[in-house]
């Protein structure tokens, strides 16, 4: 026979359960929600398609520095690329070239990579804005991007920053954003002339050619499970 | 009687079972991620890399957004500083809250003037021998940060390693080792070389005009004259013609393209 305390002590003891178990369910979906879809590592050895300069495997060995899959591009740990457009970027019409310019890589869905437009600024994206200050350190640069890469070369996600000048054309904008998207991505310059990553620019380069999609399965293969053949 | 107390016993154990259960998930949330700053001797590195788009300019749009084209041959590439105020790293709070993506490299390469092939009227007279400095932008840092710098900018993987000869201080301040002189608007990845360098010894006409960068977080603005493009520098050949970077221009006539300088702005 139980005796009331012995009753009321159940009763505590099975309220504390409840509010453990509830706490314990809370931080595991908090902890499940806040870490990386999953964690990204580039799986090949072979950067020759997104290392400075790169363009494939004509380019003489060694260009690509020390990158090995012990020592891989600089990328997006959890293959997702956060972003955020500063009030500038629509205050100076640049806000559709650029988003076609994103777009340019994100449109195949089938691959790992994504990028994410925020909708606040937060301290885990790349602020994108538009100004009239000279960028890089120059008069005729005009689009920059800039970003911190750790020792792992992840990269350092809210560290980073792209500008653009101001009084450019819509047209040219589309594709010096998808170039400066490109960096952001981990993808450096090219020396395929029809490539968006191309060290220069000129019309139509905001449509991926072969060798920006080599570069981006490089870093980020596929969803599909294969790293070959994108 | 005994088997009795027993069973009032356990709500108590499981009550104090639960109790601890609690216990030690606070303790360890309280604990997460302190262990980063255990060692002050581990170090993280911290590479800034980047790139820029450039207008796609001819020679001759090159030259006349000039305000001066001289010939000179580069005498010293000096250290590069960033646009913070002191030309130093920034702290891991200024980081935090500004990013990095501000950070711009300046390289001050000297020269020795040859001679001036045009200029607007404001630019400065420069003499044939005279010592001058020009600015060039873009390029990447490397820095080595200590495990706690590197855990404020959401570092969460550190490098054990020996502290390098070339990085100044104990160990807890961060210093900013640039991997090698920047001479040219290029984007390049730690341990890569930029495409187009500067070296002492270097003869090159370069058109130049005057550029203020905006300085990090409030830090003063820096004005330097600095090449109009990576493109507006020229280099001599064996048989004394004028070598653009940019293939479809190849060899071109320095002293016609200085006469598109506009005498006065």
């Amino acid at each position: 026979m139980k005796t009331a305390s012995t009753t009321a002590l159940w009763k505590v003891a099975f309220r504390m359960a409840v509010i453990t178990t509830a706490i314990v369910v809370s931080v595991s979906l908090v902890g499940a929600l806040s870490s990386p879809a999953h964690a990204h590592t580039p799986k090949q050895d072979n950067w020759d398609w997104v290392c400075s300069g790169g363009d494939g495997p004509a380019r003489e060995p060694g260009n690509c520095g020390s990158m090995t899959s012990s020592d891989p591009p600089q990328h997006h740990t959890n293959a997702n690329a956060r972003f955020y457009f500063e009030n500038s970027v629509e205050a100076n019409g640049y806000k559709n070239s650029l988003i076609g310019g994103y777009l340019a890589w994100d449109q195949t869905n089938s691959h790992e990579f994504n990028f994410i437009r925020e909708t606040s600024d937060t301290s885990t994206n790349a602020n994108v804005s538009v100004t009239s200050n000279n960028i890089c350190g120059s008069s005729t640069a005009i689009g920059c991007t800039g970003m911190g890469v750790d020792s792992n070369n992840h990269t350092v996600e809210g560290s980073s920053a792209i500008k653009f000048k101001t009084g450019i054309s819509s047209h040219l904008i589309n594709d010096v954003g998808a170039h400066e998207f490109g960096h952001y991505l981990g993808i450096n310059h090219s020396d395929i002339t029809v490539a968006t990553m191309w060290g220069n620019i000129f019309d139509g380069q905001s449509s991926l050619a072969w060798a920006d999609m080599r570069g981006r399965c490089q870093v980020y293969g596929h969803s599909h499970g294969y790293w070959g053949g994108c | 009687m005994n088997s009795s107390a027993t069973g009032q016993n356990w709500p108590r154990v499981f009550l104090a079972m639960t109790v601890a259960l609690l216990v030690t998930l606070v303790t360890a949330c309280a604990n997460y991620g302190s262990n980063l700053g255990d060692d002050p001797t581990s170090l993280a590195e911290l590479a800034v890399t980047g790139g820029a788009t450039y207008e796609d300019l001819t020679a001759g749009e090159i030259a006349r957004r000039s305000e001066m084209a001289i010939e000179v041959r580069v005498t010293d590439v000096r250290r590069s500083y960033l646009n913070t105020e002191d030309g130093r790293f920034p702290s891991a709070e200024d980081i935090g809250s500004a990013g990095l993506g501000d950070l711009a490299v300046l390289t001050p390469v000297e020269v020795e003037v040859m001679r001036t092939l045009a200029r607007q009227s404001q630019a400065p007279v420069l003499g044939v021998g005279e010592s001058f400095v020009i600015t060039v932008g873009g390029g990447a840092i490397f820095t080595v940060l200590d495990v706690d710098q590197a855990a404020a900018l959401g570092m969460t993987t550190v490098v054990e390693q020996e502290f390098p000869e070339h990085v100044e201080g104990d160990g807890r301040e961060a210093d900013v080792e640039i991997e090698v002189p920047v001479t040219e608007p290029v984007d390049f990845v730690w341990g890569s070389a930029p495409d187009v360098d500067l070296s002492e010894g270097d003869v090159v006409v370069v058109f130049l005009d005057r550029v203020l960068t905006t300085g990090y977080r409030g830090a003063t603005d820096f004005s330097a004259w600095t090449p109009v493009h990576p493109e507006g520098i020229y280099r001599q050949t064996e048989t004394g013609d004028w070598l653009s970077t940019d293939p479809a221009e190849g060899l071109v006539n320095v002293d016609e393209l200085a006469g598109m300088i506009s005498p006065a702005e």
